[in-house]
């Protein structure tokens, strides 16, 4: 190979691959195909879990139930899948936000839901989460010792 | 340098726009897929639709700190040009339109004619859209991306100076000038382009024009800076990155609060050198920081040794021109040359106040064409040797081609994980609208109706899952 057609071939390889790739992609998506925009489907705790506000509201505004516990898939929680209600998926986010967001959409949290939520926060030491709770200070810290959350 | 194009030259550059549009296609798929960002977009849209075009045009051409008529106006034209309530695909539309038409500018401004220029081309293409600068500009969007517009209105002037002279091009260009400088305020770097290349000796667009263009900017600075008094953001209104970290309005007064000047120095150099080096980042020494805590991610060492690489061909490629440029004589690659200077210089000077990266965008479209122009005149003077002891010229371009390819995949990763991050804040539209604008929905009676629909219609839109993005990757892709 000549030193010129080296020099080329270094400087157009790359480039040419790529683009190559975004024309794939491009037309890839007119038949349907869209490997690099493609959305698992979620469950309501899945998308919890995820802090998917999104997927949280479209599948809501669908119908589904923001109180019912549904099988979160390995690993997105954990590396087994359990089952918890979106509140509780909504720990691993260890952000307020998303159980907030479920809150104003029909989750309800009574005692029981919230001693879980509490002692799950605290064990994942999700601090944001237990300062969101703490703001309501009469309802006080469980005792977790005798609360069972789903890990 | 180039040598005289052959009888293919047509070939080449019919080729060299099919390229461009294939990079803008790939680019647009995935910026028609991202929702816009809720911030400024859905204010924007709800005064569209509670007033008028002269009830905009009259409430808010001039407000604090800034004066874009032309911005309000084009949002206003684009909100009621939406038929049967797509809004999105209305905006959207306007957006991969100014993508598609800034490429082809760009493209046009190299003048692609032979097999030697379009082997350079695709470089710096990823060059332009890989550049930090333009993958904030991508993102943009209110819902008019403004700062696309002054790329395309830099690029619109430059082509047609670039051109024989014409009453049309001296019509066009100052109306071009006008539209930029009143949408927002980098678009005096269209004039700064028109001036620039006049002066260098492109007569495409006249004296008369550049004079005309010239009053247009001196009535905008007497307007805003005399009559209404509106001044420009100044120490203390905004957060900032200096030295190794983003600082508040407080730290940033207390730090320079008796010598601002300081700071606008250090924003000036802090411009011109993320372009040249990308280091900085919005003005802090990001890199820097990595090396000293001894943990450079891999992106960061792909965008600074990009950049700097990229930066060491210019200069070598300049710096035999200034000779020339000295005795004020110009072939056609000076006067782009020429161009990229004198933008980096203005829009680096507009910079002082605070540093914004998207703010950077025109003098980063401009710094492509320079490194383009850098590698085509390496690879004319490879064409005539036979000798393979230069062959280790071939290794830095390898380099070269590859780190940019790796910051142009970085901008699609970009455009991912922002849909996720925007879709997520449009499911909270209402309550964010009650939070930062408690009396939005008094506004118009169908206000909510409009929100609610936006909302709707971008929570369902399919957005990638970040989690199912692999790890591995994460390290490769710039999070900024």
């Amino acid at each position: 190979m000549k030193p010129f057609a080296l020099a080329a071939t270094a400087v157009l390889a790359a480039p040419a691959l790529l683009t190559f790739a975004a024309v794939v992609v491009a037309v890839g998506a007119l038949i349907g195909w869209e490997p690099l925009w493609s959305e698992p489907r979620l469950n309501l705790a899945e998308a919890a879990a995820l802090n998917d506000r999104g997927t949280i509201q479209r599948l809501i505004a669908t119908g589904a139930d923001p109180n019912a516990p549904a099988p979160v898939r390995p690993p997105i929680l954990k590396s087994q899948e359990i089952v918890v209600t979106p509140l509780e998926a909504a720990v691993g986010t260890r952000t307020p936000t998303t159980i907030e967001f479920l809150l104003a959409r029909g989750a309800r949290m009574d005692a029981r839901e919230r001693a879980v939520l509490l002692c799950l926060a605290m064990k994942d030491e999700a601090h944001e989460i237990v300062d969101f709770f703490d703001k309501e200070p009469s309802a006080g810290h469980p005792d977790c010792e005798h609360v069972a959350t789903p890990w | 340098m180039s040598p005289r194009p052959g009888s293919d030259a047509a070939a080449w550059s019919a080729a060299a726009y099919a390229w461009s549009i294939g990079v803008g296609v790939g680019v647009a798929y995935f910026l028609i897929r991202m929702p816009y960002q809720i911030s400024d977009d859905l204010e924007h849209i709800l005064l569209a639709q509670a007033q008028s075009a002269w009830d905009i045009l009259v409430t808010r051409y001039a407000i604090v700190e800034s004066m874009r008529p032309a911005m309000w106006l084009t949002q206003n034209a684009v909100f009621e040009l939406v038929v049967g309530g797509r809004y999105f695909p209305t905006f959207k539309a306007v957006h991969v339109a100014e993508l598609l038409a800034t490429l082809v500018l760009f493209v046009r401004l190299l003048r692609v004619r032979t097999a030697v220029d379009f082997i350079a081309l695709p470089v710096a293409l990823l060059a332009l859209v890989g550049m930090h600068t333009f993958s904030v500009t991508l993102r943009e969007g209110y819902p008019v991306n403004h700062f696309m517009t002054v790329l395309f209105c830099c690029l619109v002037v430059a082509n047609l100076a670039d051109l024989r002279p014409h009453w049309w091009h001296d019509v066009v260009a100052v109306l071009t000038c006008a539209y930029a400088l009143f949408t927002i305020e980098t678009g005096v770097l269209a004039w700064v382009c028109l001036a620039t290349v006049y002066a260098a000796g492109w007569r495409g667009v006249s004296m008369r024009g550049v004079v005309a263009a010239t009053t247009i900017v001196l009535a905008y600075l007497l307007l805003r800076f005399a009559v209404l008094d509106i001044g420009t953001r100044t120490l203390g209104v905004t957060s900032s990155g200096y030295g190794f970290s983003v600082r508040n309005t407080g730290e940033l007064d207390a730090l320079f609060g008796d010598a601002p000047w300081k700071f606008y120095i250090y924003n000036v150099v802090c411009s011109a050198l993320t372009v040249l080096f990308s280091e900085p980042r919005a003005g802090v020494f990001q890199f820097t920081q990595f090396v000293g805590r001894g943990s450079v991610p891999p992106w960061s060492v792909v965008n600074v040794v990009a950049s700097t690489l990229s930066t060491v061909l210019i200069a070598a490629n300049v710096i035999p021109r200034l000779r020339r440029w000295q005795h004020w004589t110009f072939e056609r690659d000076d006067v782009l040359l020429l161009m990229f200077v004198a933008v980096l210089g203005a829009n680096s000077a507009i910079s002082y106040p605070y540093l914004k990266e998207v703010v950077m965008s025109p003098a980063g479209m401009f710094y492509a064409i320079a490194f383009f122009i850098a590698v085509r005149d390496l690879l004319y003077r490879f064409r005539g040797q036979t000798s393979f002891s230069s062959l280790w010229v071939a290794l830095p371009l390898l380099v070269l081609s590859t780190a940019w390819s790796l910051r142009a995949v970085t901008l699609v990763q970009t455009l991912r994980t922002s849909a996720f991050v925007n879709r997520n804040d449009w499911a909270a539209a209402e309550e964010r609208q009650d939070e930062v604008r408690p009396h939005w929905r008094e506004r118009h009676p169908d206000a909510e109706r409009l929100v609610r629909q936006l909302r709707d219609e971008v929570v369902n839109m399919p957005v990638p899952q970040p989690y199912t993005m692999p790890r591995w990757t994460r390290a490769w892709v710039d999070p900024y």
